[in-house]
């Protein structure tokens, strides 16, 4: 019989076409992150032969390295700040310019523009507009138009602004993106549960608090969820416009670690760095996720 | 005007009103790339007297941002081709074909979702210099495909398994191979998956930084953010043309938004799991 024949060629051929993806992902992804583990256990230059150190780099990183301990509390910072800035603004943006028409449709493709920019990019331009010079910067330039002159600050220069000034441009840069996921989500409410309410005279509030709030369900933890793996994976635009000055103020655990790994050569540390990182990563997606019956990996 | 454009006027105005914060750096970014530098520091609201369009050709040429564009696009088409070939083929067989052991590549590619190849640099490094492919547009292909490739084979996995079973077998039945059905019957009928996969890696590729900036060192390989970065730091008194590279290197990708605004937005929708 050519049966069982016939399904082994079929075996095998399943292999083939996953073989090229396989091997490139196992060679760039899996090999690296399974590689910081086993690199975080040893002190190792990238030159001299690694020596082994235990849980010495972890007892060190969570004992010992204020600057790390900075680091991971200007993340959940940036997190909450973003949390507004990002996804509470873009659903007040939403909800603003959830109607028919040109304007708004004009209003909402501007507003999800600046997504489409490198964080370089966007780092680069918010450098120049919080130029200290009121003559140069955009921010300081409007604080002095409209005659708030004694305002002007080196914003990203000084410790008590650079990271809210950071995390002002994030709020610029990504609440279109949130606000285009509300979008999409206030568009599929349908119109006759807004007709019954207006039909039992509900107010706005209560229409909101009853009808929208509830169906967005599902958009909003996306949406956190989205917001705190952003937050704790932000790189680009933090080491553009200020990599960690001044004084460490808007250090964030991503160029800490660059600088650990890169800059000082302590690979070893620097991969600790990364372990714990992706610790508080997936704790805090676990956390988010467990409370809801929605699971990502599932969607598709 | 009508009355219902009367009516709709108070929220068109207010729809304007929330979009200028974010629209006006935008143009002042574009204005102020058309300014002398004398004009950049008299102030920001002003107009360039004169509108200095060779501002974006020093970028270009002294600038370098023409080599870094063209780097860039490299490695982006590299990138999406390469994934767009790899990603079709395992999501086909992960969707249609029976094999022993399927599952755990699989698993593999969905716990790829969760890991950012930022906590995975160190390592990354090392594979790429064992490979000779530090400071190669390849290697950063190579990387940059290897990290889109998850979320790709899941997206196309989804929309294959969508394909009727009877189209299949009618296939085989004419005596088609699987690679025969997968070319013949599946791809086409899933060009706009594959546009959106194609929309949500270009994008990546396109705008990475943090990979190009640890494994780049040639100035001449240099990728647009990368390009830029460091041009920022050797014309920093050279504000027009800092703003002019801006601007050259904002404009594919608002073109293509302003294009393809629905696959695109469709696109990074899809892509918003990973990130």
């Amino acid at each position: 019989m050519t049966i069982p024949g016939l399904k082994s060629i079929r075996h095998s051929e399943g292999f083939v076409f996953i073989a090229p993806a396989v091997v490139i992902f196992i060679a760039f992804v899996a090999v690296p992150v399974v590689g910081t583990v086993v690199t975080s256990f040893v002190v190792w230059d990238g030159i001299d032969r690694p020596v082994f150190n235990g849980l010495g780099h972890f007892v060190r990183a969570l004992t010992s390295d204020p600057i790390l301990a900075r680091s991971f509390a200007n993340n959940l910072i940036y997190f909450v700040a973003t949390l507004v800035l990002e996804v509470v603004y873009g659903l007040a943006l939403a909800l603003t310019l959830n109607r028919r028409g040109k304007t708004a449709a004009i209003c909402r493709a501007v507003l999800f523009s600046p997504m489409m920019l490198s964080g370089v990019v966007i780092g680069l331009l918010w450098r120049f507009a919080y130029h200290p010079s009121s003559a140069v910067g955009l921010a300081n330039g409007a604080l002095s138009a409209i005659g708030l002159d004694g305002w002007t600050q080196p914003w990203l220069a000084q410790t008590g602004t650079a990271l809210a000034a950071i995390c002002l441009t994030s709020g610029w840069a990504y609440a279109g993106f949130y606000m285009i996921l509300f979008h999409a989500a206030l568009q599929r409410i349908p119109n006759e549960l807004y007709e019954a309410a207006a039909l039992d005279g509900a107010s706005w509030l209560k229409t909101f608090w009853g009808i929208t709030l509830p169906l967005l369900k599902e958009t909003t933890f996306v949406s956190v969820l989205l917001c705190f793996t952003g937050a704790f994976k932000a790189f680009d635009l933090i080491y553009v416009m200020t990599d960690g000055e001044p004084h460490h103020t808007t250090e964030i655990v991503t160029t800490w670690l660059i600088k650990e790994a890169f800059d000082r050569g302590h690979l070893g540390y620097g991969s600790a760095i990364a372990v714990l990182l992706m610790i508080v990563i997936s704790a805090g997606a676990w956390a988010l996720t467990r409370k809801s019956s929605f699971k990502p990996a599932m969607e598709y | 005007m009508s009355r219902r454009d009367l009516a709709e006027t108070p929220m068109a105005f207010v729809a304007v009103l929330v979009a200028v914060p974010t629209g006006f750096p935008l143009v002042w970014m574009f204005y102020s790339s058309l300014k002398s530098s004398r004009e950049i520091f008299a102030s920001p609201w002003s107009i360039p007297s004169e509108f200095l369009w060779e501002n974006f050709a020093r970028a270009w040429t002294v600038g370098r941002v023409g080599l870094f564009g063209y780097n860039s696009l490299l490695v982006t088409g590299g990138t999406i081709f390469l994934v767009l070939l790899l990603a079709s083929l395992a999501a086909f067989a992960f969707a249609r074909l029976s094999f022993p052991g399927k599952e755990l590549p699989w698993m593999m590619m969905l716990a790829g979702l969760a890991v950012p190849s930022q906590t995975a640099v160190v390592p990354l490094y090392q594979v790429v210099k064992t490979l000779g492919l530090l400071n190669t547009r390849t290697g950063l292909v190579l990387c940059y495909s290897a990290w889109s490739l998850p979320l790709a084979i899941v997206i196309l996995r989804a929309f294959f398994r969508t394909v009727p079973k009877n189209l299949e077998d009618a296939a085989r039945l004419d005596g088609c191979s699987s690679f025969g059905i997968f070319r013949r019957v599946f791809l086409p009928l899933t060009t706009p998956a594959l546009g959106t996969v194609a929309i949500i890696t270009g994008l990546g590729a396109w705008n990475e930084f943090l990979l190009a900036l640890l494994f780049i060192r040639d100035q001449g390989l240099k990728t647009l953010p990368l390009g830029m970065y460091f041009f920022q730091g050797t014309h920093t008194t050279d504000y027009p043309l800092v703003f002019s590279a801006l601007t050259i290197a904002s404009i594919p990708m608002i073109l293509l938004f302003a294009v393809g605004q629905k696959h695109v937005i469709g696109g990074l929708t899809a892509g918003a799991i990973k990130q």
